[in-house]
């Protein structure tokens, strides 16, 4: 598990970042071509189910607490967002 | 297609009161469940009367019972509920039954099953239902259930998963149901069957149709049926509808003293090999100490297969001896179908009771 320092926010935001996507480009093994800002809706790599065990992986790696409600679109539509909303939901 | 330009809107996807005819949305259902392949389990092919009944003419239902998940002009998914109330030991809950949860893919995109949830989550805990059930099942390449596991996972304080739905089953029509079914084990039990033929009833005055007057008996063999939580029916709810494909059928047994039991089914058309009609027996219940339920049991077999009902299930019951059952003519169907349960409000029960008698749709 990963303790989140909000001291330095930057640095563990690239750091939760790198895992996110390296976290999606495993449930995408054919697709190794997921970058920070790679439009998630746009290509279609991710579904509901998909995004559940991408939350599952930060509440288990970051102890992030993150609501259902948050889950929209505009939360999850690049792994740099779903890196933001990780980071405000361990705060 | 129409929309309710109240819903809130989220980039591209938007939430909003379905408005569509019932044909529209059963059709949407169905093309949905065909394009994600279904394996080689049945398929419930609900009907555009049948979705009518129990959850646009339901007298409680609001718009926010029934969403649609749009893309521009485009409907890519659905969700709906039916409201209905429980008990849960002596305490009575305003509930919703969630079914009907279909996403093409292009909302899977736009991770419209989880907007859908939410949203009914939200608007249905706004107009003060405390908890909501629903059902799912693993079938071959459907992904019904492995949505609610992840979405269980993900959100472990918000549903459960389970306890497992498990049922009896009794063959009406053996040469139909083994026309229409994929597993050749199945088409072995819809010819042993034969061996023990379902025959008509005698003719048997205490057994009618549910009538406005047995409402207030039948709902107290509810309040105090054993099992920890229950169906609360409503009046709406025994009454039967125009016709087994459109809603619940309830039949009432008489005593000397009144109304002693009563049982409830509904037609399900379902697709496998090739379509068949499967009578889901949800209620059967009974005054304590009540001799002769076979009796009203044999009777609603009877009505279902007359109904054109091949098959008869009944999800399993505390009160439903597995002696009751086998007597009957049924046998044990697992078929891997599992308990949805959502409590909203903090005064529900974290885990749903493993002691249940339950709506199936």
């Amino acid at each position: 598990m990963t303790i989140i320092d909000t001291r330095d926010t930057g640095h563990m935001s690239d750091d939760i970042e790198r895992q996110v996507v390296e976290f999606i480009r495993g449930l995408n093994p054919a697709n190794a071509s997921v970058e920070p800002s790679t439009d998630l809706i746009a290509s279609g790599l991710l579904d509901s189910l998909a995004i559940l065990e991408v939350i599952a992986f930060a509440a288990q790696r970051f102890s992030a607490t993150i609501p259902a409600r948050k889950l929209t679109p505009a939360n999850l539509r690049t792994p740099r967002a779903v890196t933001a909303l990780i980071v405000a939901s361990a705060r | 297609m129409t929309s309710d330009p109240q819903g809130e809107s989220d980039e591209d996807l938007r939430i909003a009161p379905l408005t569509l005819a019932p044909d529209v949305i059963a059709h949407f259902i169905a093309e949905v469940y065909d394009s994600y392949g279904h394996g080689t389990s049945f398929v419930p092919r609900w009907t555009a009367a049948f979705l009518d009944h129990v959850v646009f003419k339901h007298p409680e239902t609001t718009p926010d019972h029934a969403l649609g998940a749009y893309v521009g002009d485009r409907l890519v998914g659905i969700i709906m509920a039916q409201p209905h109330e429980v008990w849960i030991g002596q305490t009575r809950h305003r509930a919703a039954y969630s079914s009907w949860l279909a996403v093409t893919r292009e909302g899977a995109r736009y991770f419209a099953a989880l907007q859908l949830v939410n949203a009914l989550r939200d608007r249905l805990r706004a107009r003060g239902v405390e908890v909501i059930f629903g059902l799912a099942y693993r079938s071959g390449r459907s992904v019904g259930l492995n949505f609610w596991e992840g979405f269980a996972r993900a959100f472990p304080t918000e549903i459960t998963i389970g306890p497992d739905l498990k049922f009896w089953s009794r063959v009406l029509d053996g040469r139909a149901f083994a026309k229409a079914v994929k597993s050749p084990l199945l088409r072995v039990g819809a010819y042993a069957s034969y061996v023990r033929p379902l025959l008509k009833p005698a003719a048997d005055p205490s057994i009618r149709q549910f009538a406005g007057a047995d409402f207030d008996v039948c709902a107290a063999i509810m309040t105090n049926a054993g099992s920890k939580l229950r169906i609360a029916p409503s009046p709406w709810e025994l009454a039967s509808a125009q016709a087994a494909d459109q809603g619940p059928q309830t039949l009432v047994m008489h005593g000397a003293t009144g109304a002693q039991a009563f049982g409830a089914y509904h037609i399900l058309p379902m697709e496998d090999a090739g379509s068949l009609r499967l009578a889901m027996i949800e209620l059967l219940n009974a005054q304590p100490g009540t001799r002769g339920i076979g009796r009203l049991l044999t009777h609603l077999l009877w009505h279902a297969k007359a109904s054109g009902a091949s098959l008869a299930v009944i999800p399993r019951k505390p009160h439903l001896s597995a002696a009751f059952m086998l007597a009957a003519g049924f046998v044990p169907y697992e078929a891997g179908f599992k308990m949805l349960y959502m409590p909203l409000t903090a005064n529900i029960p974290q885990r749903m009771p493993a002691n249940f008698d339950m709506l199936v749709r």
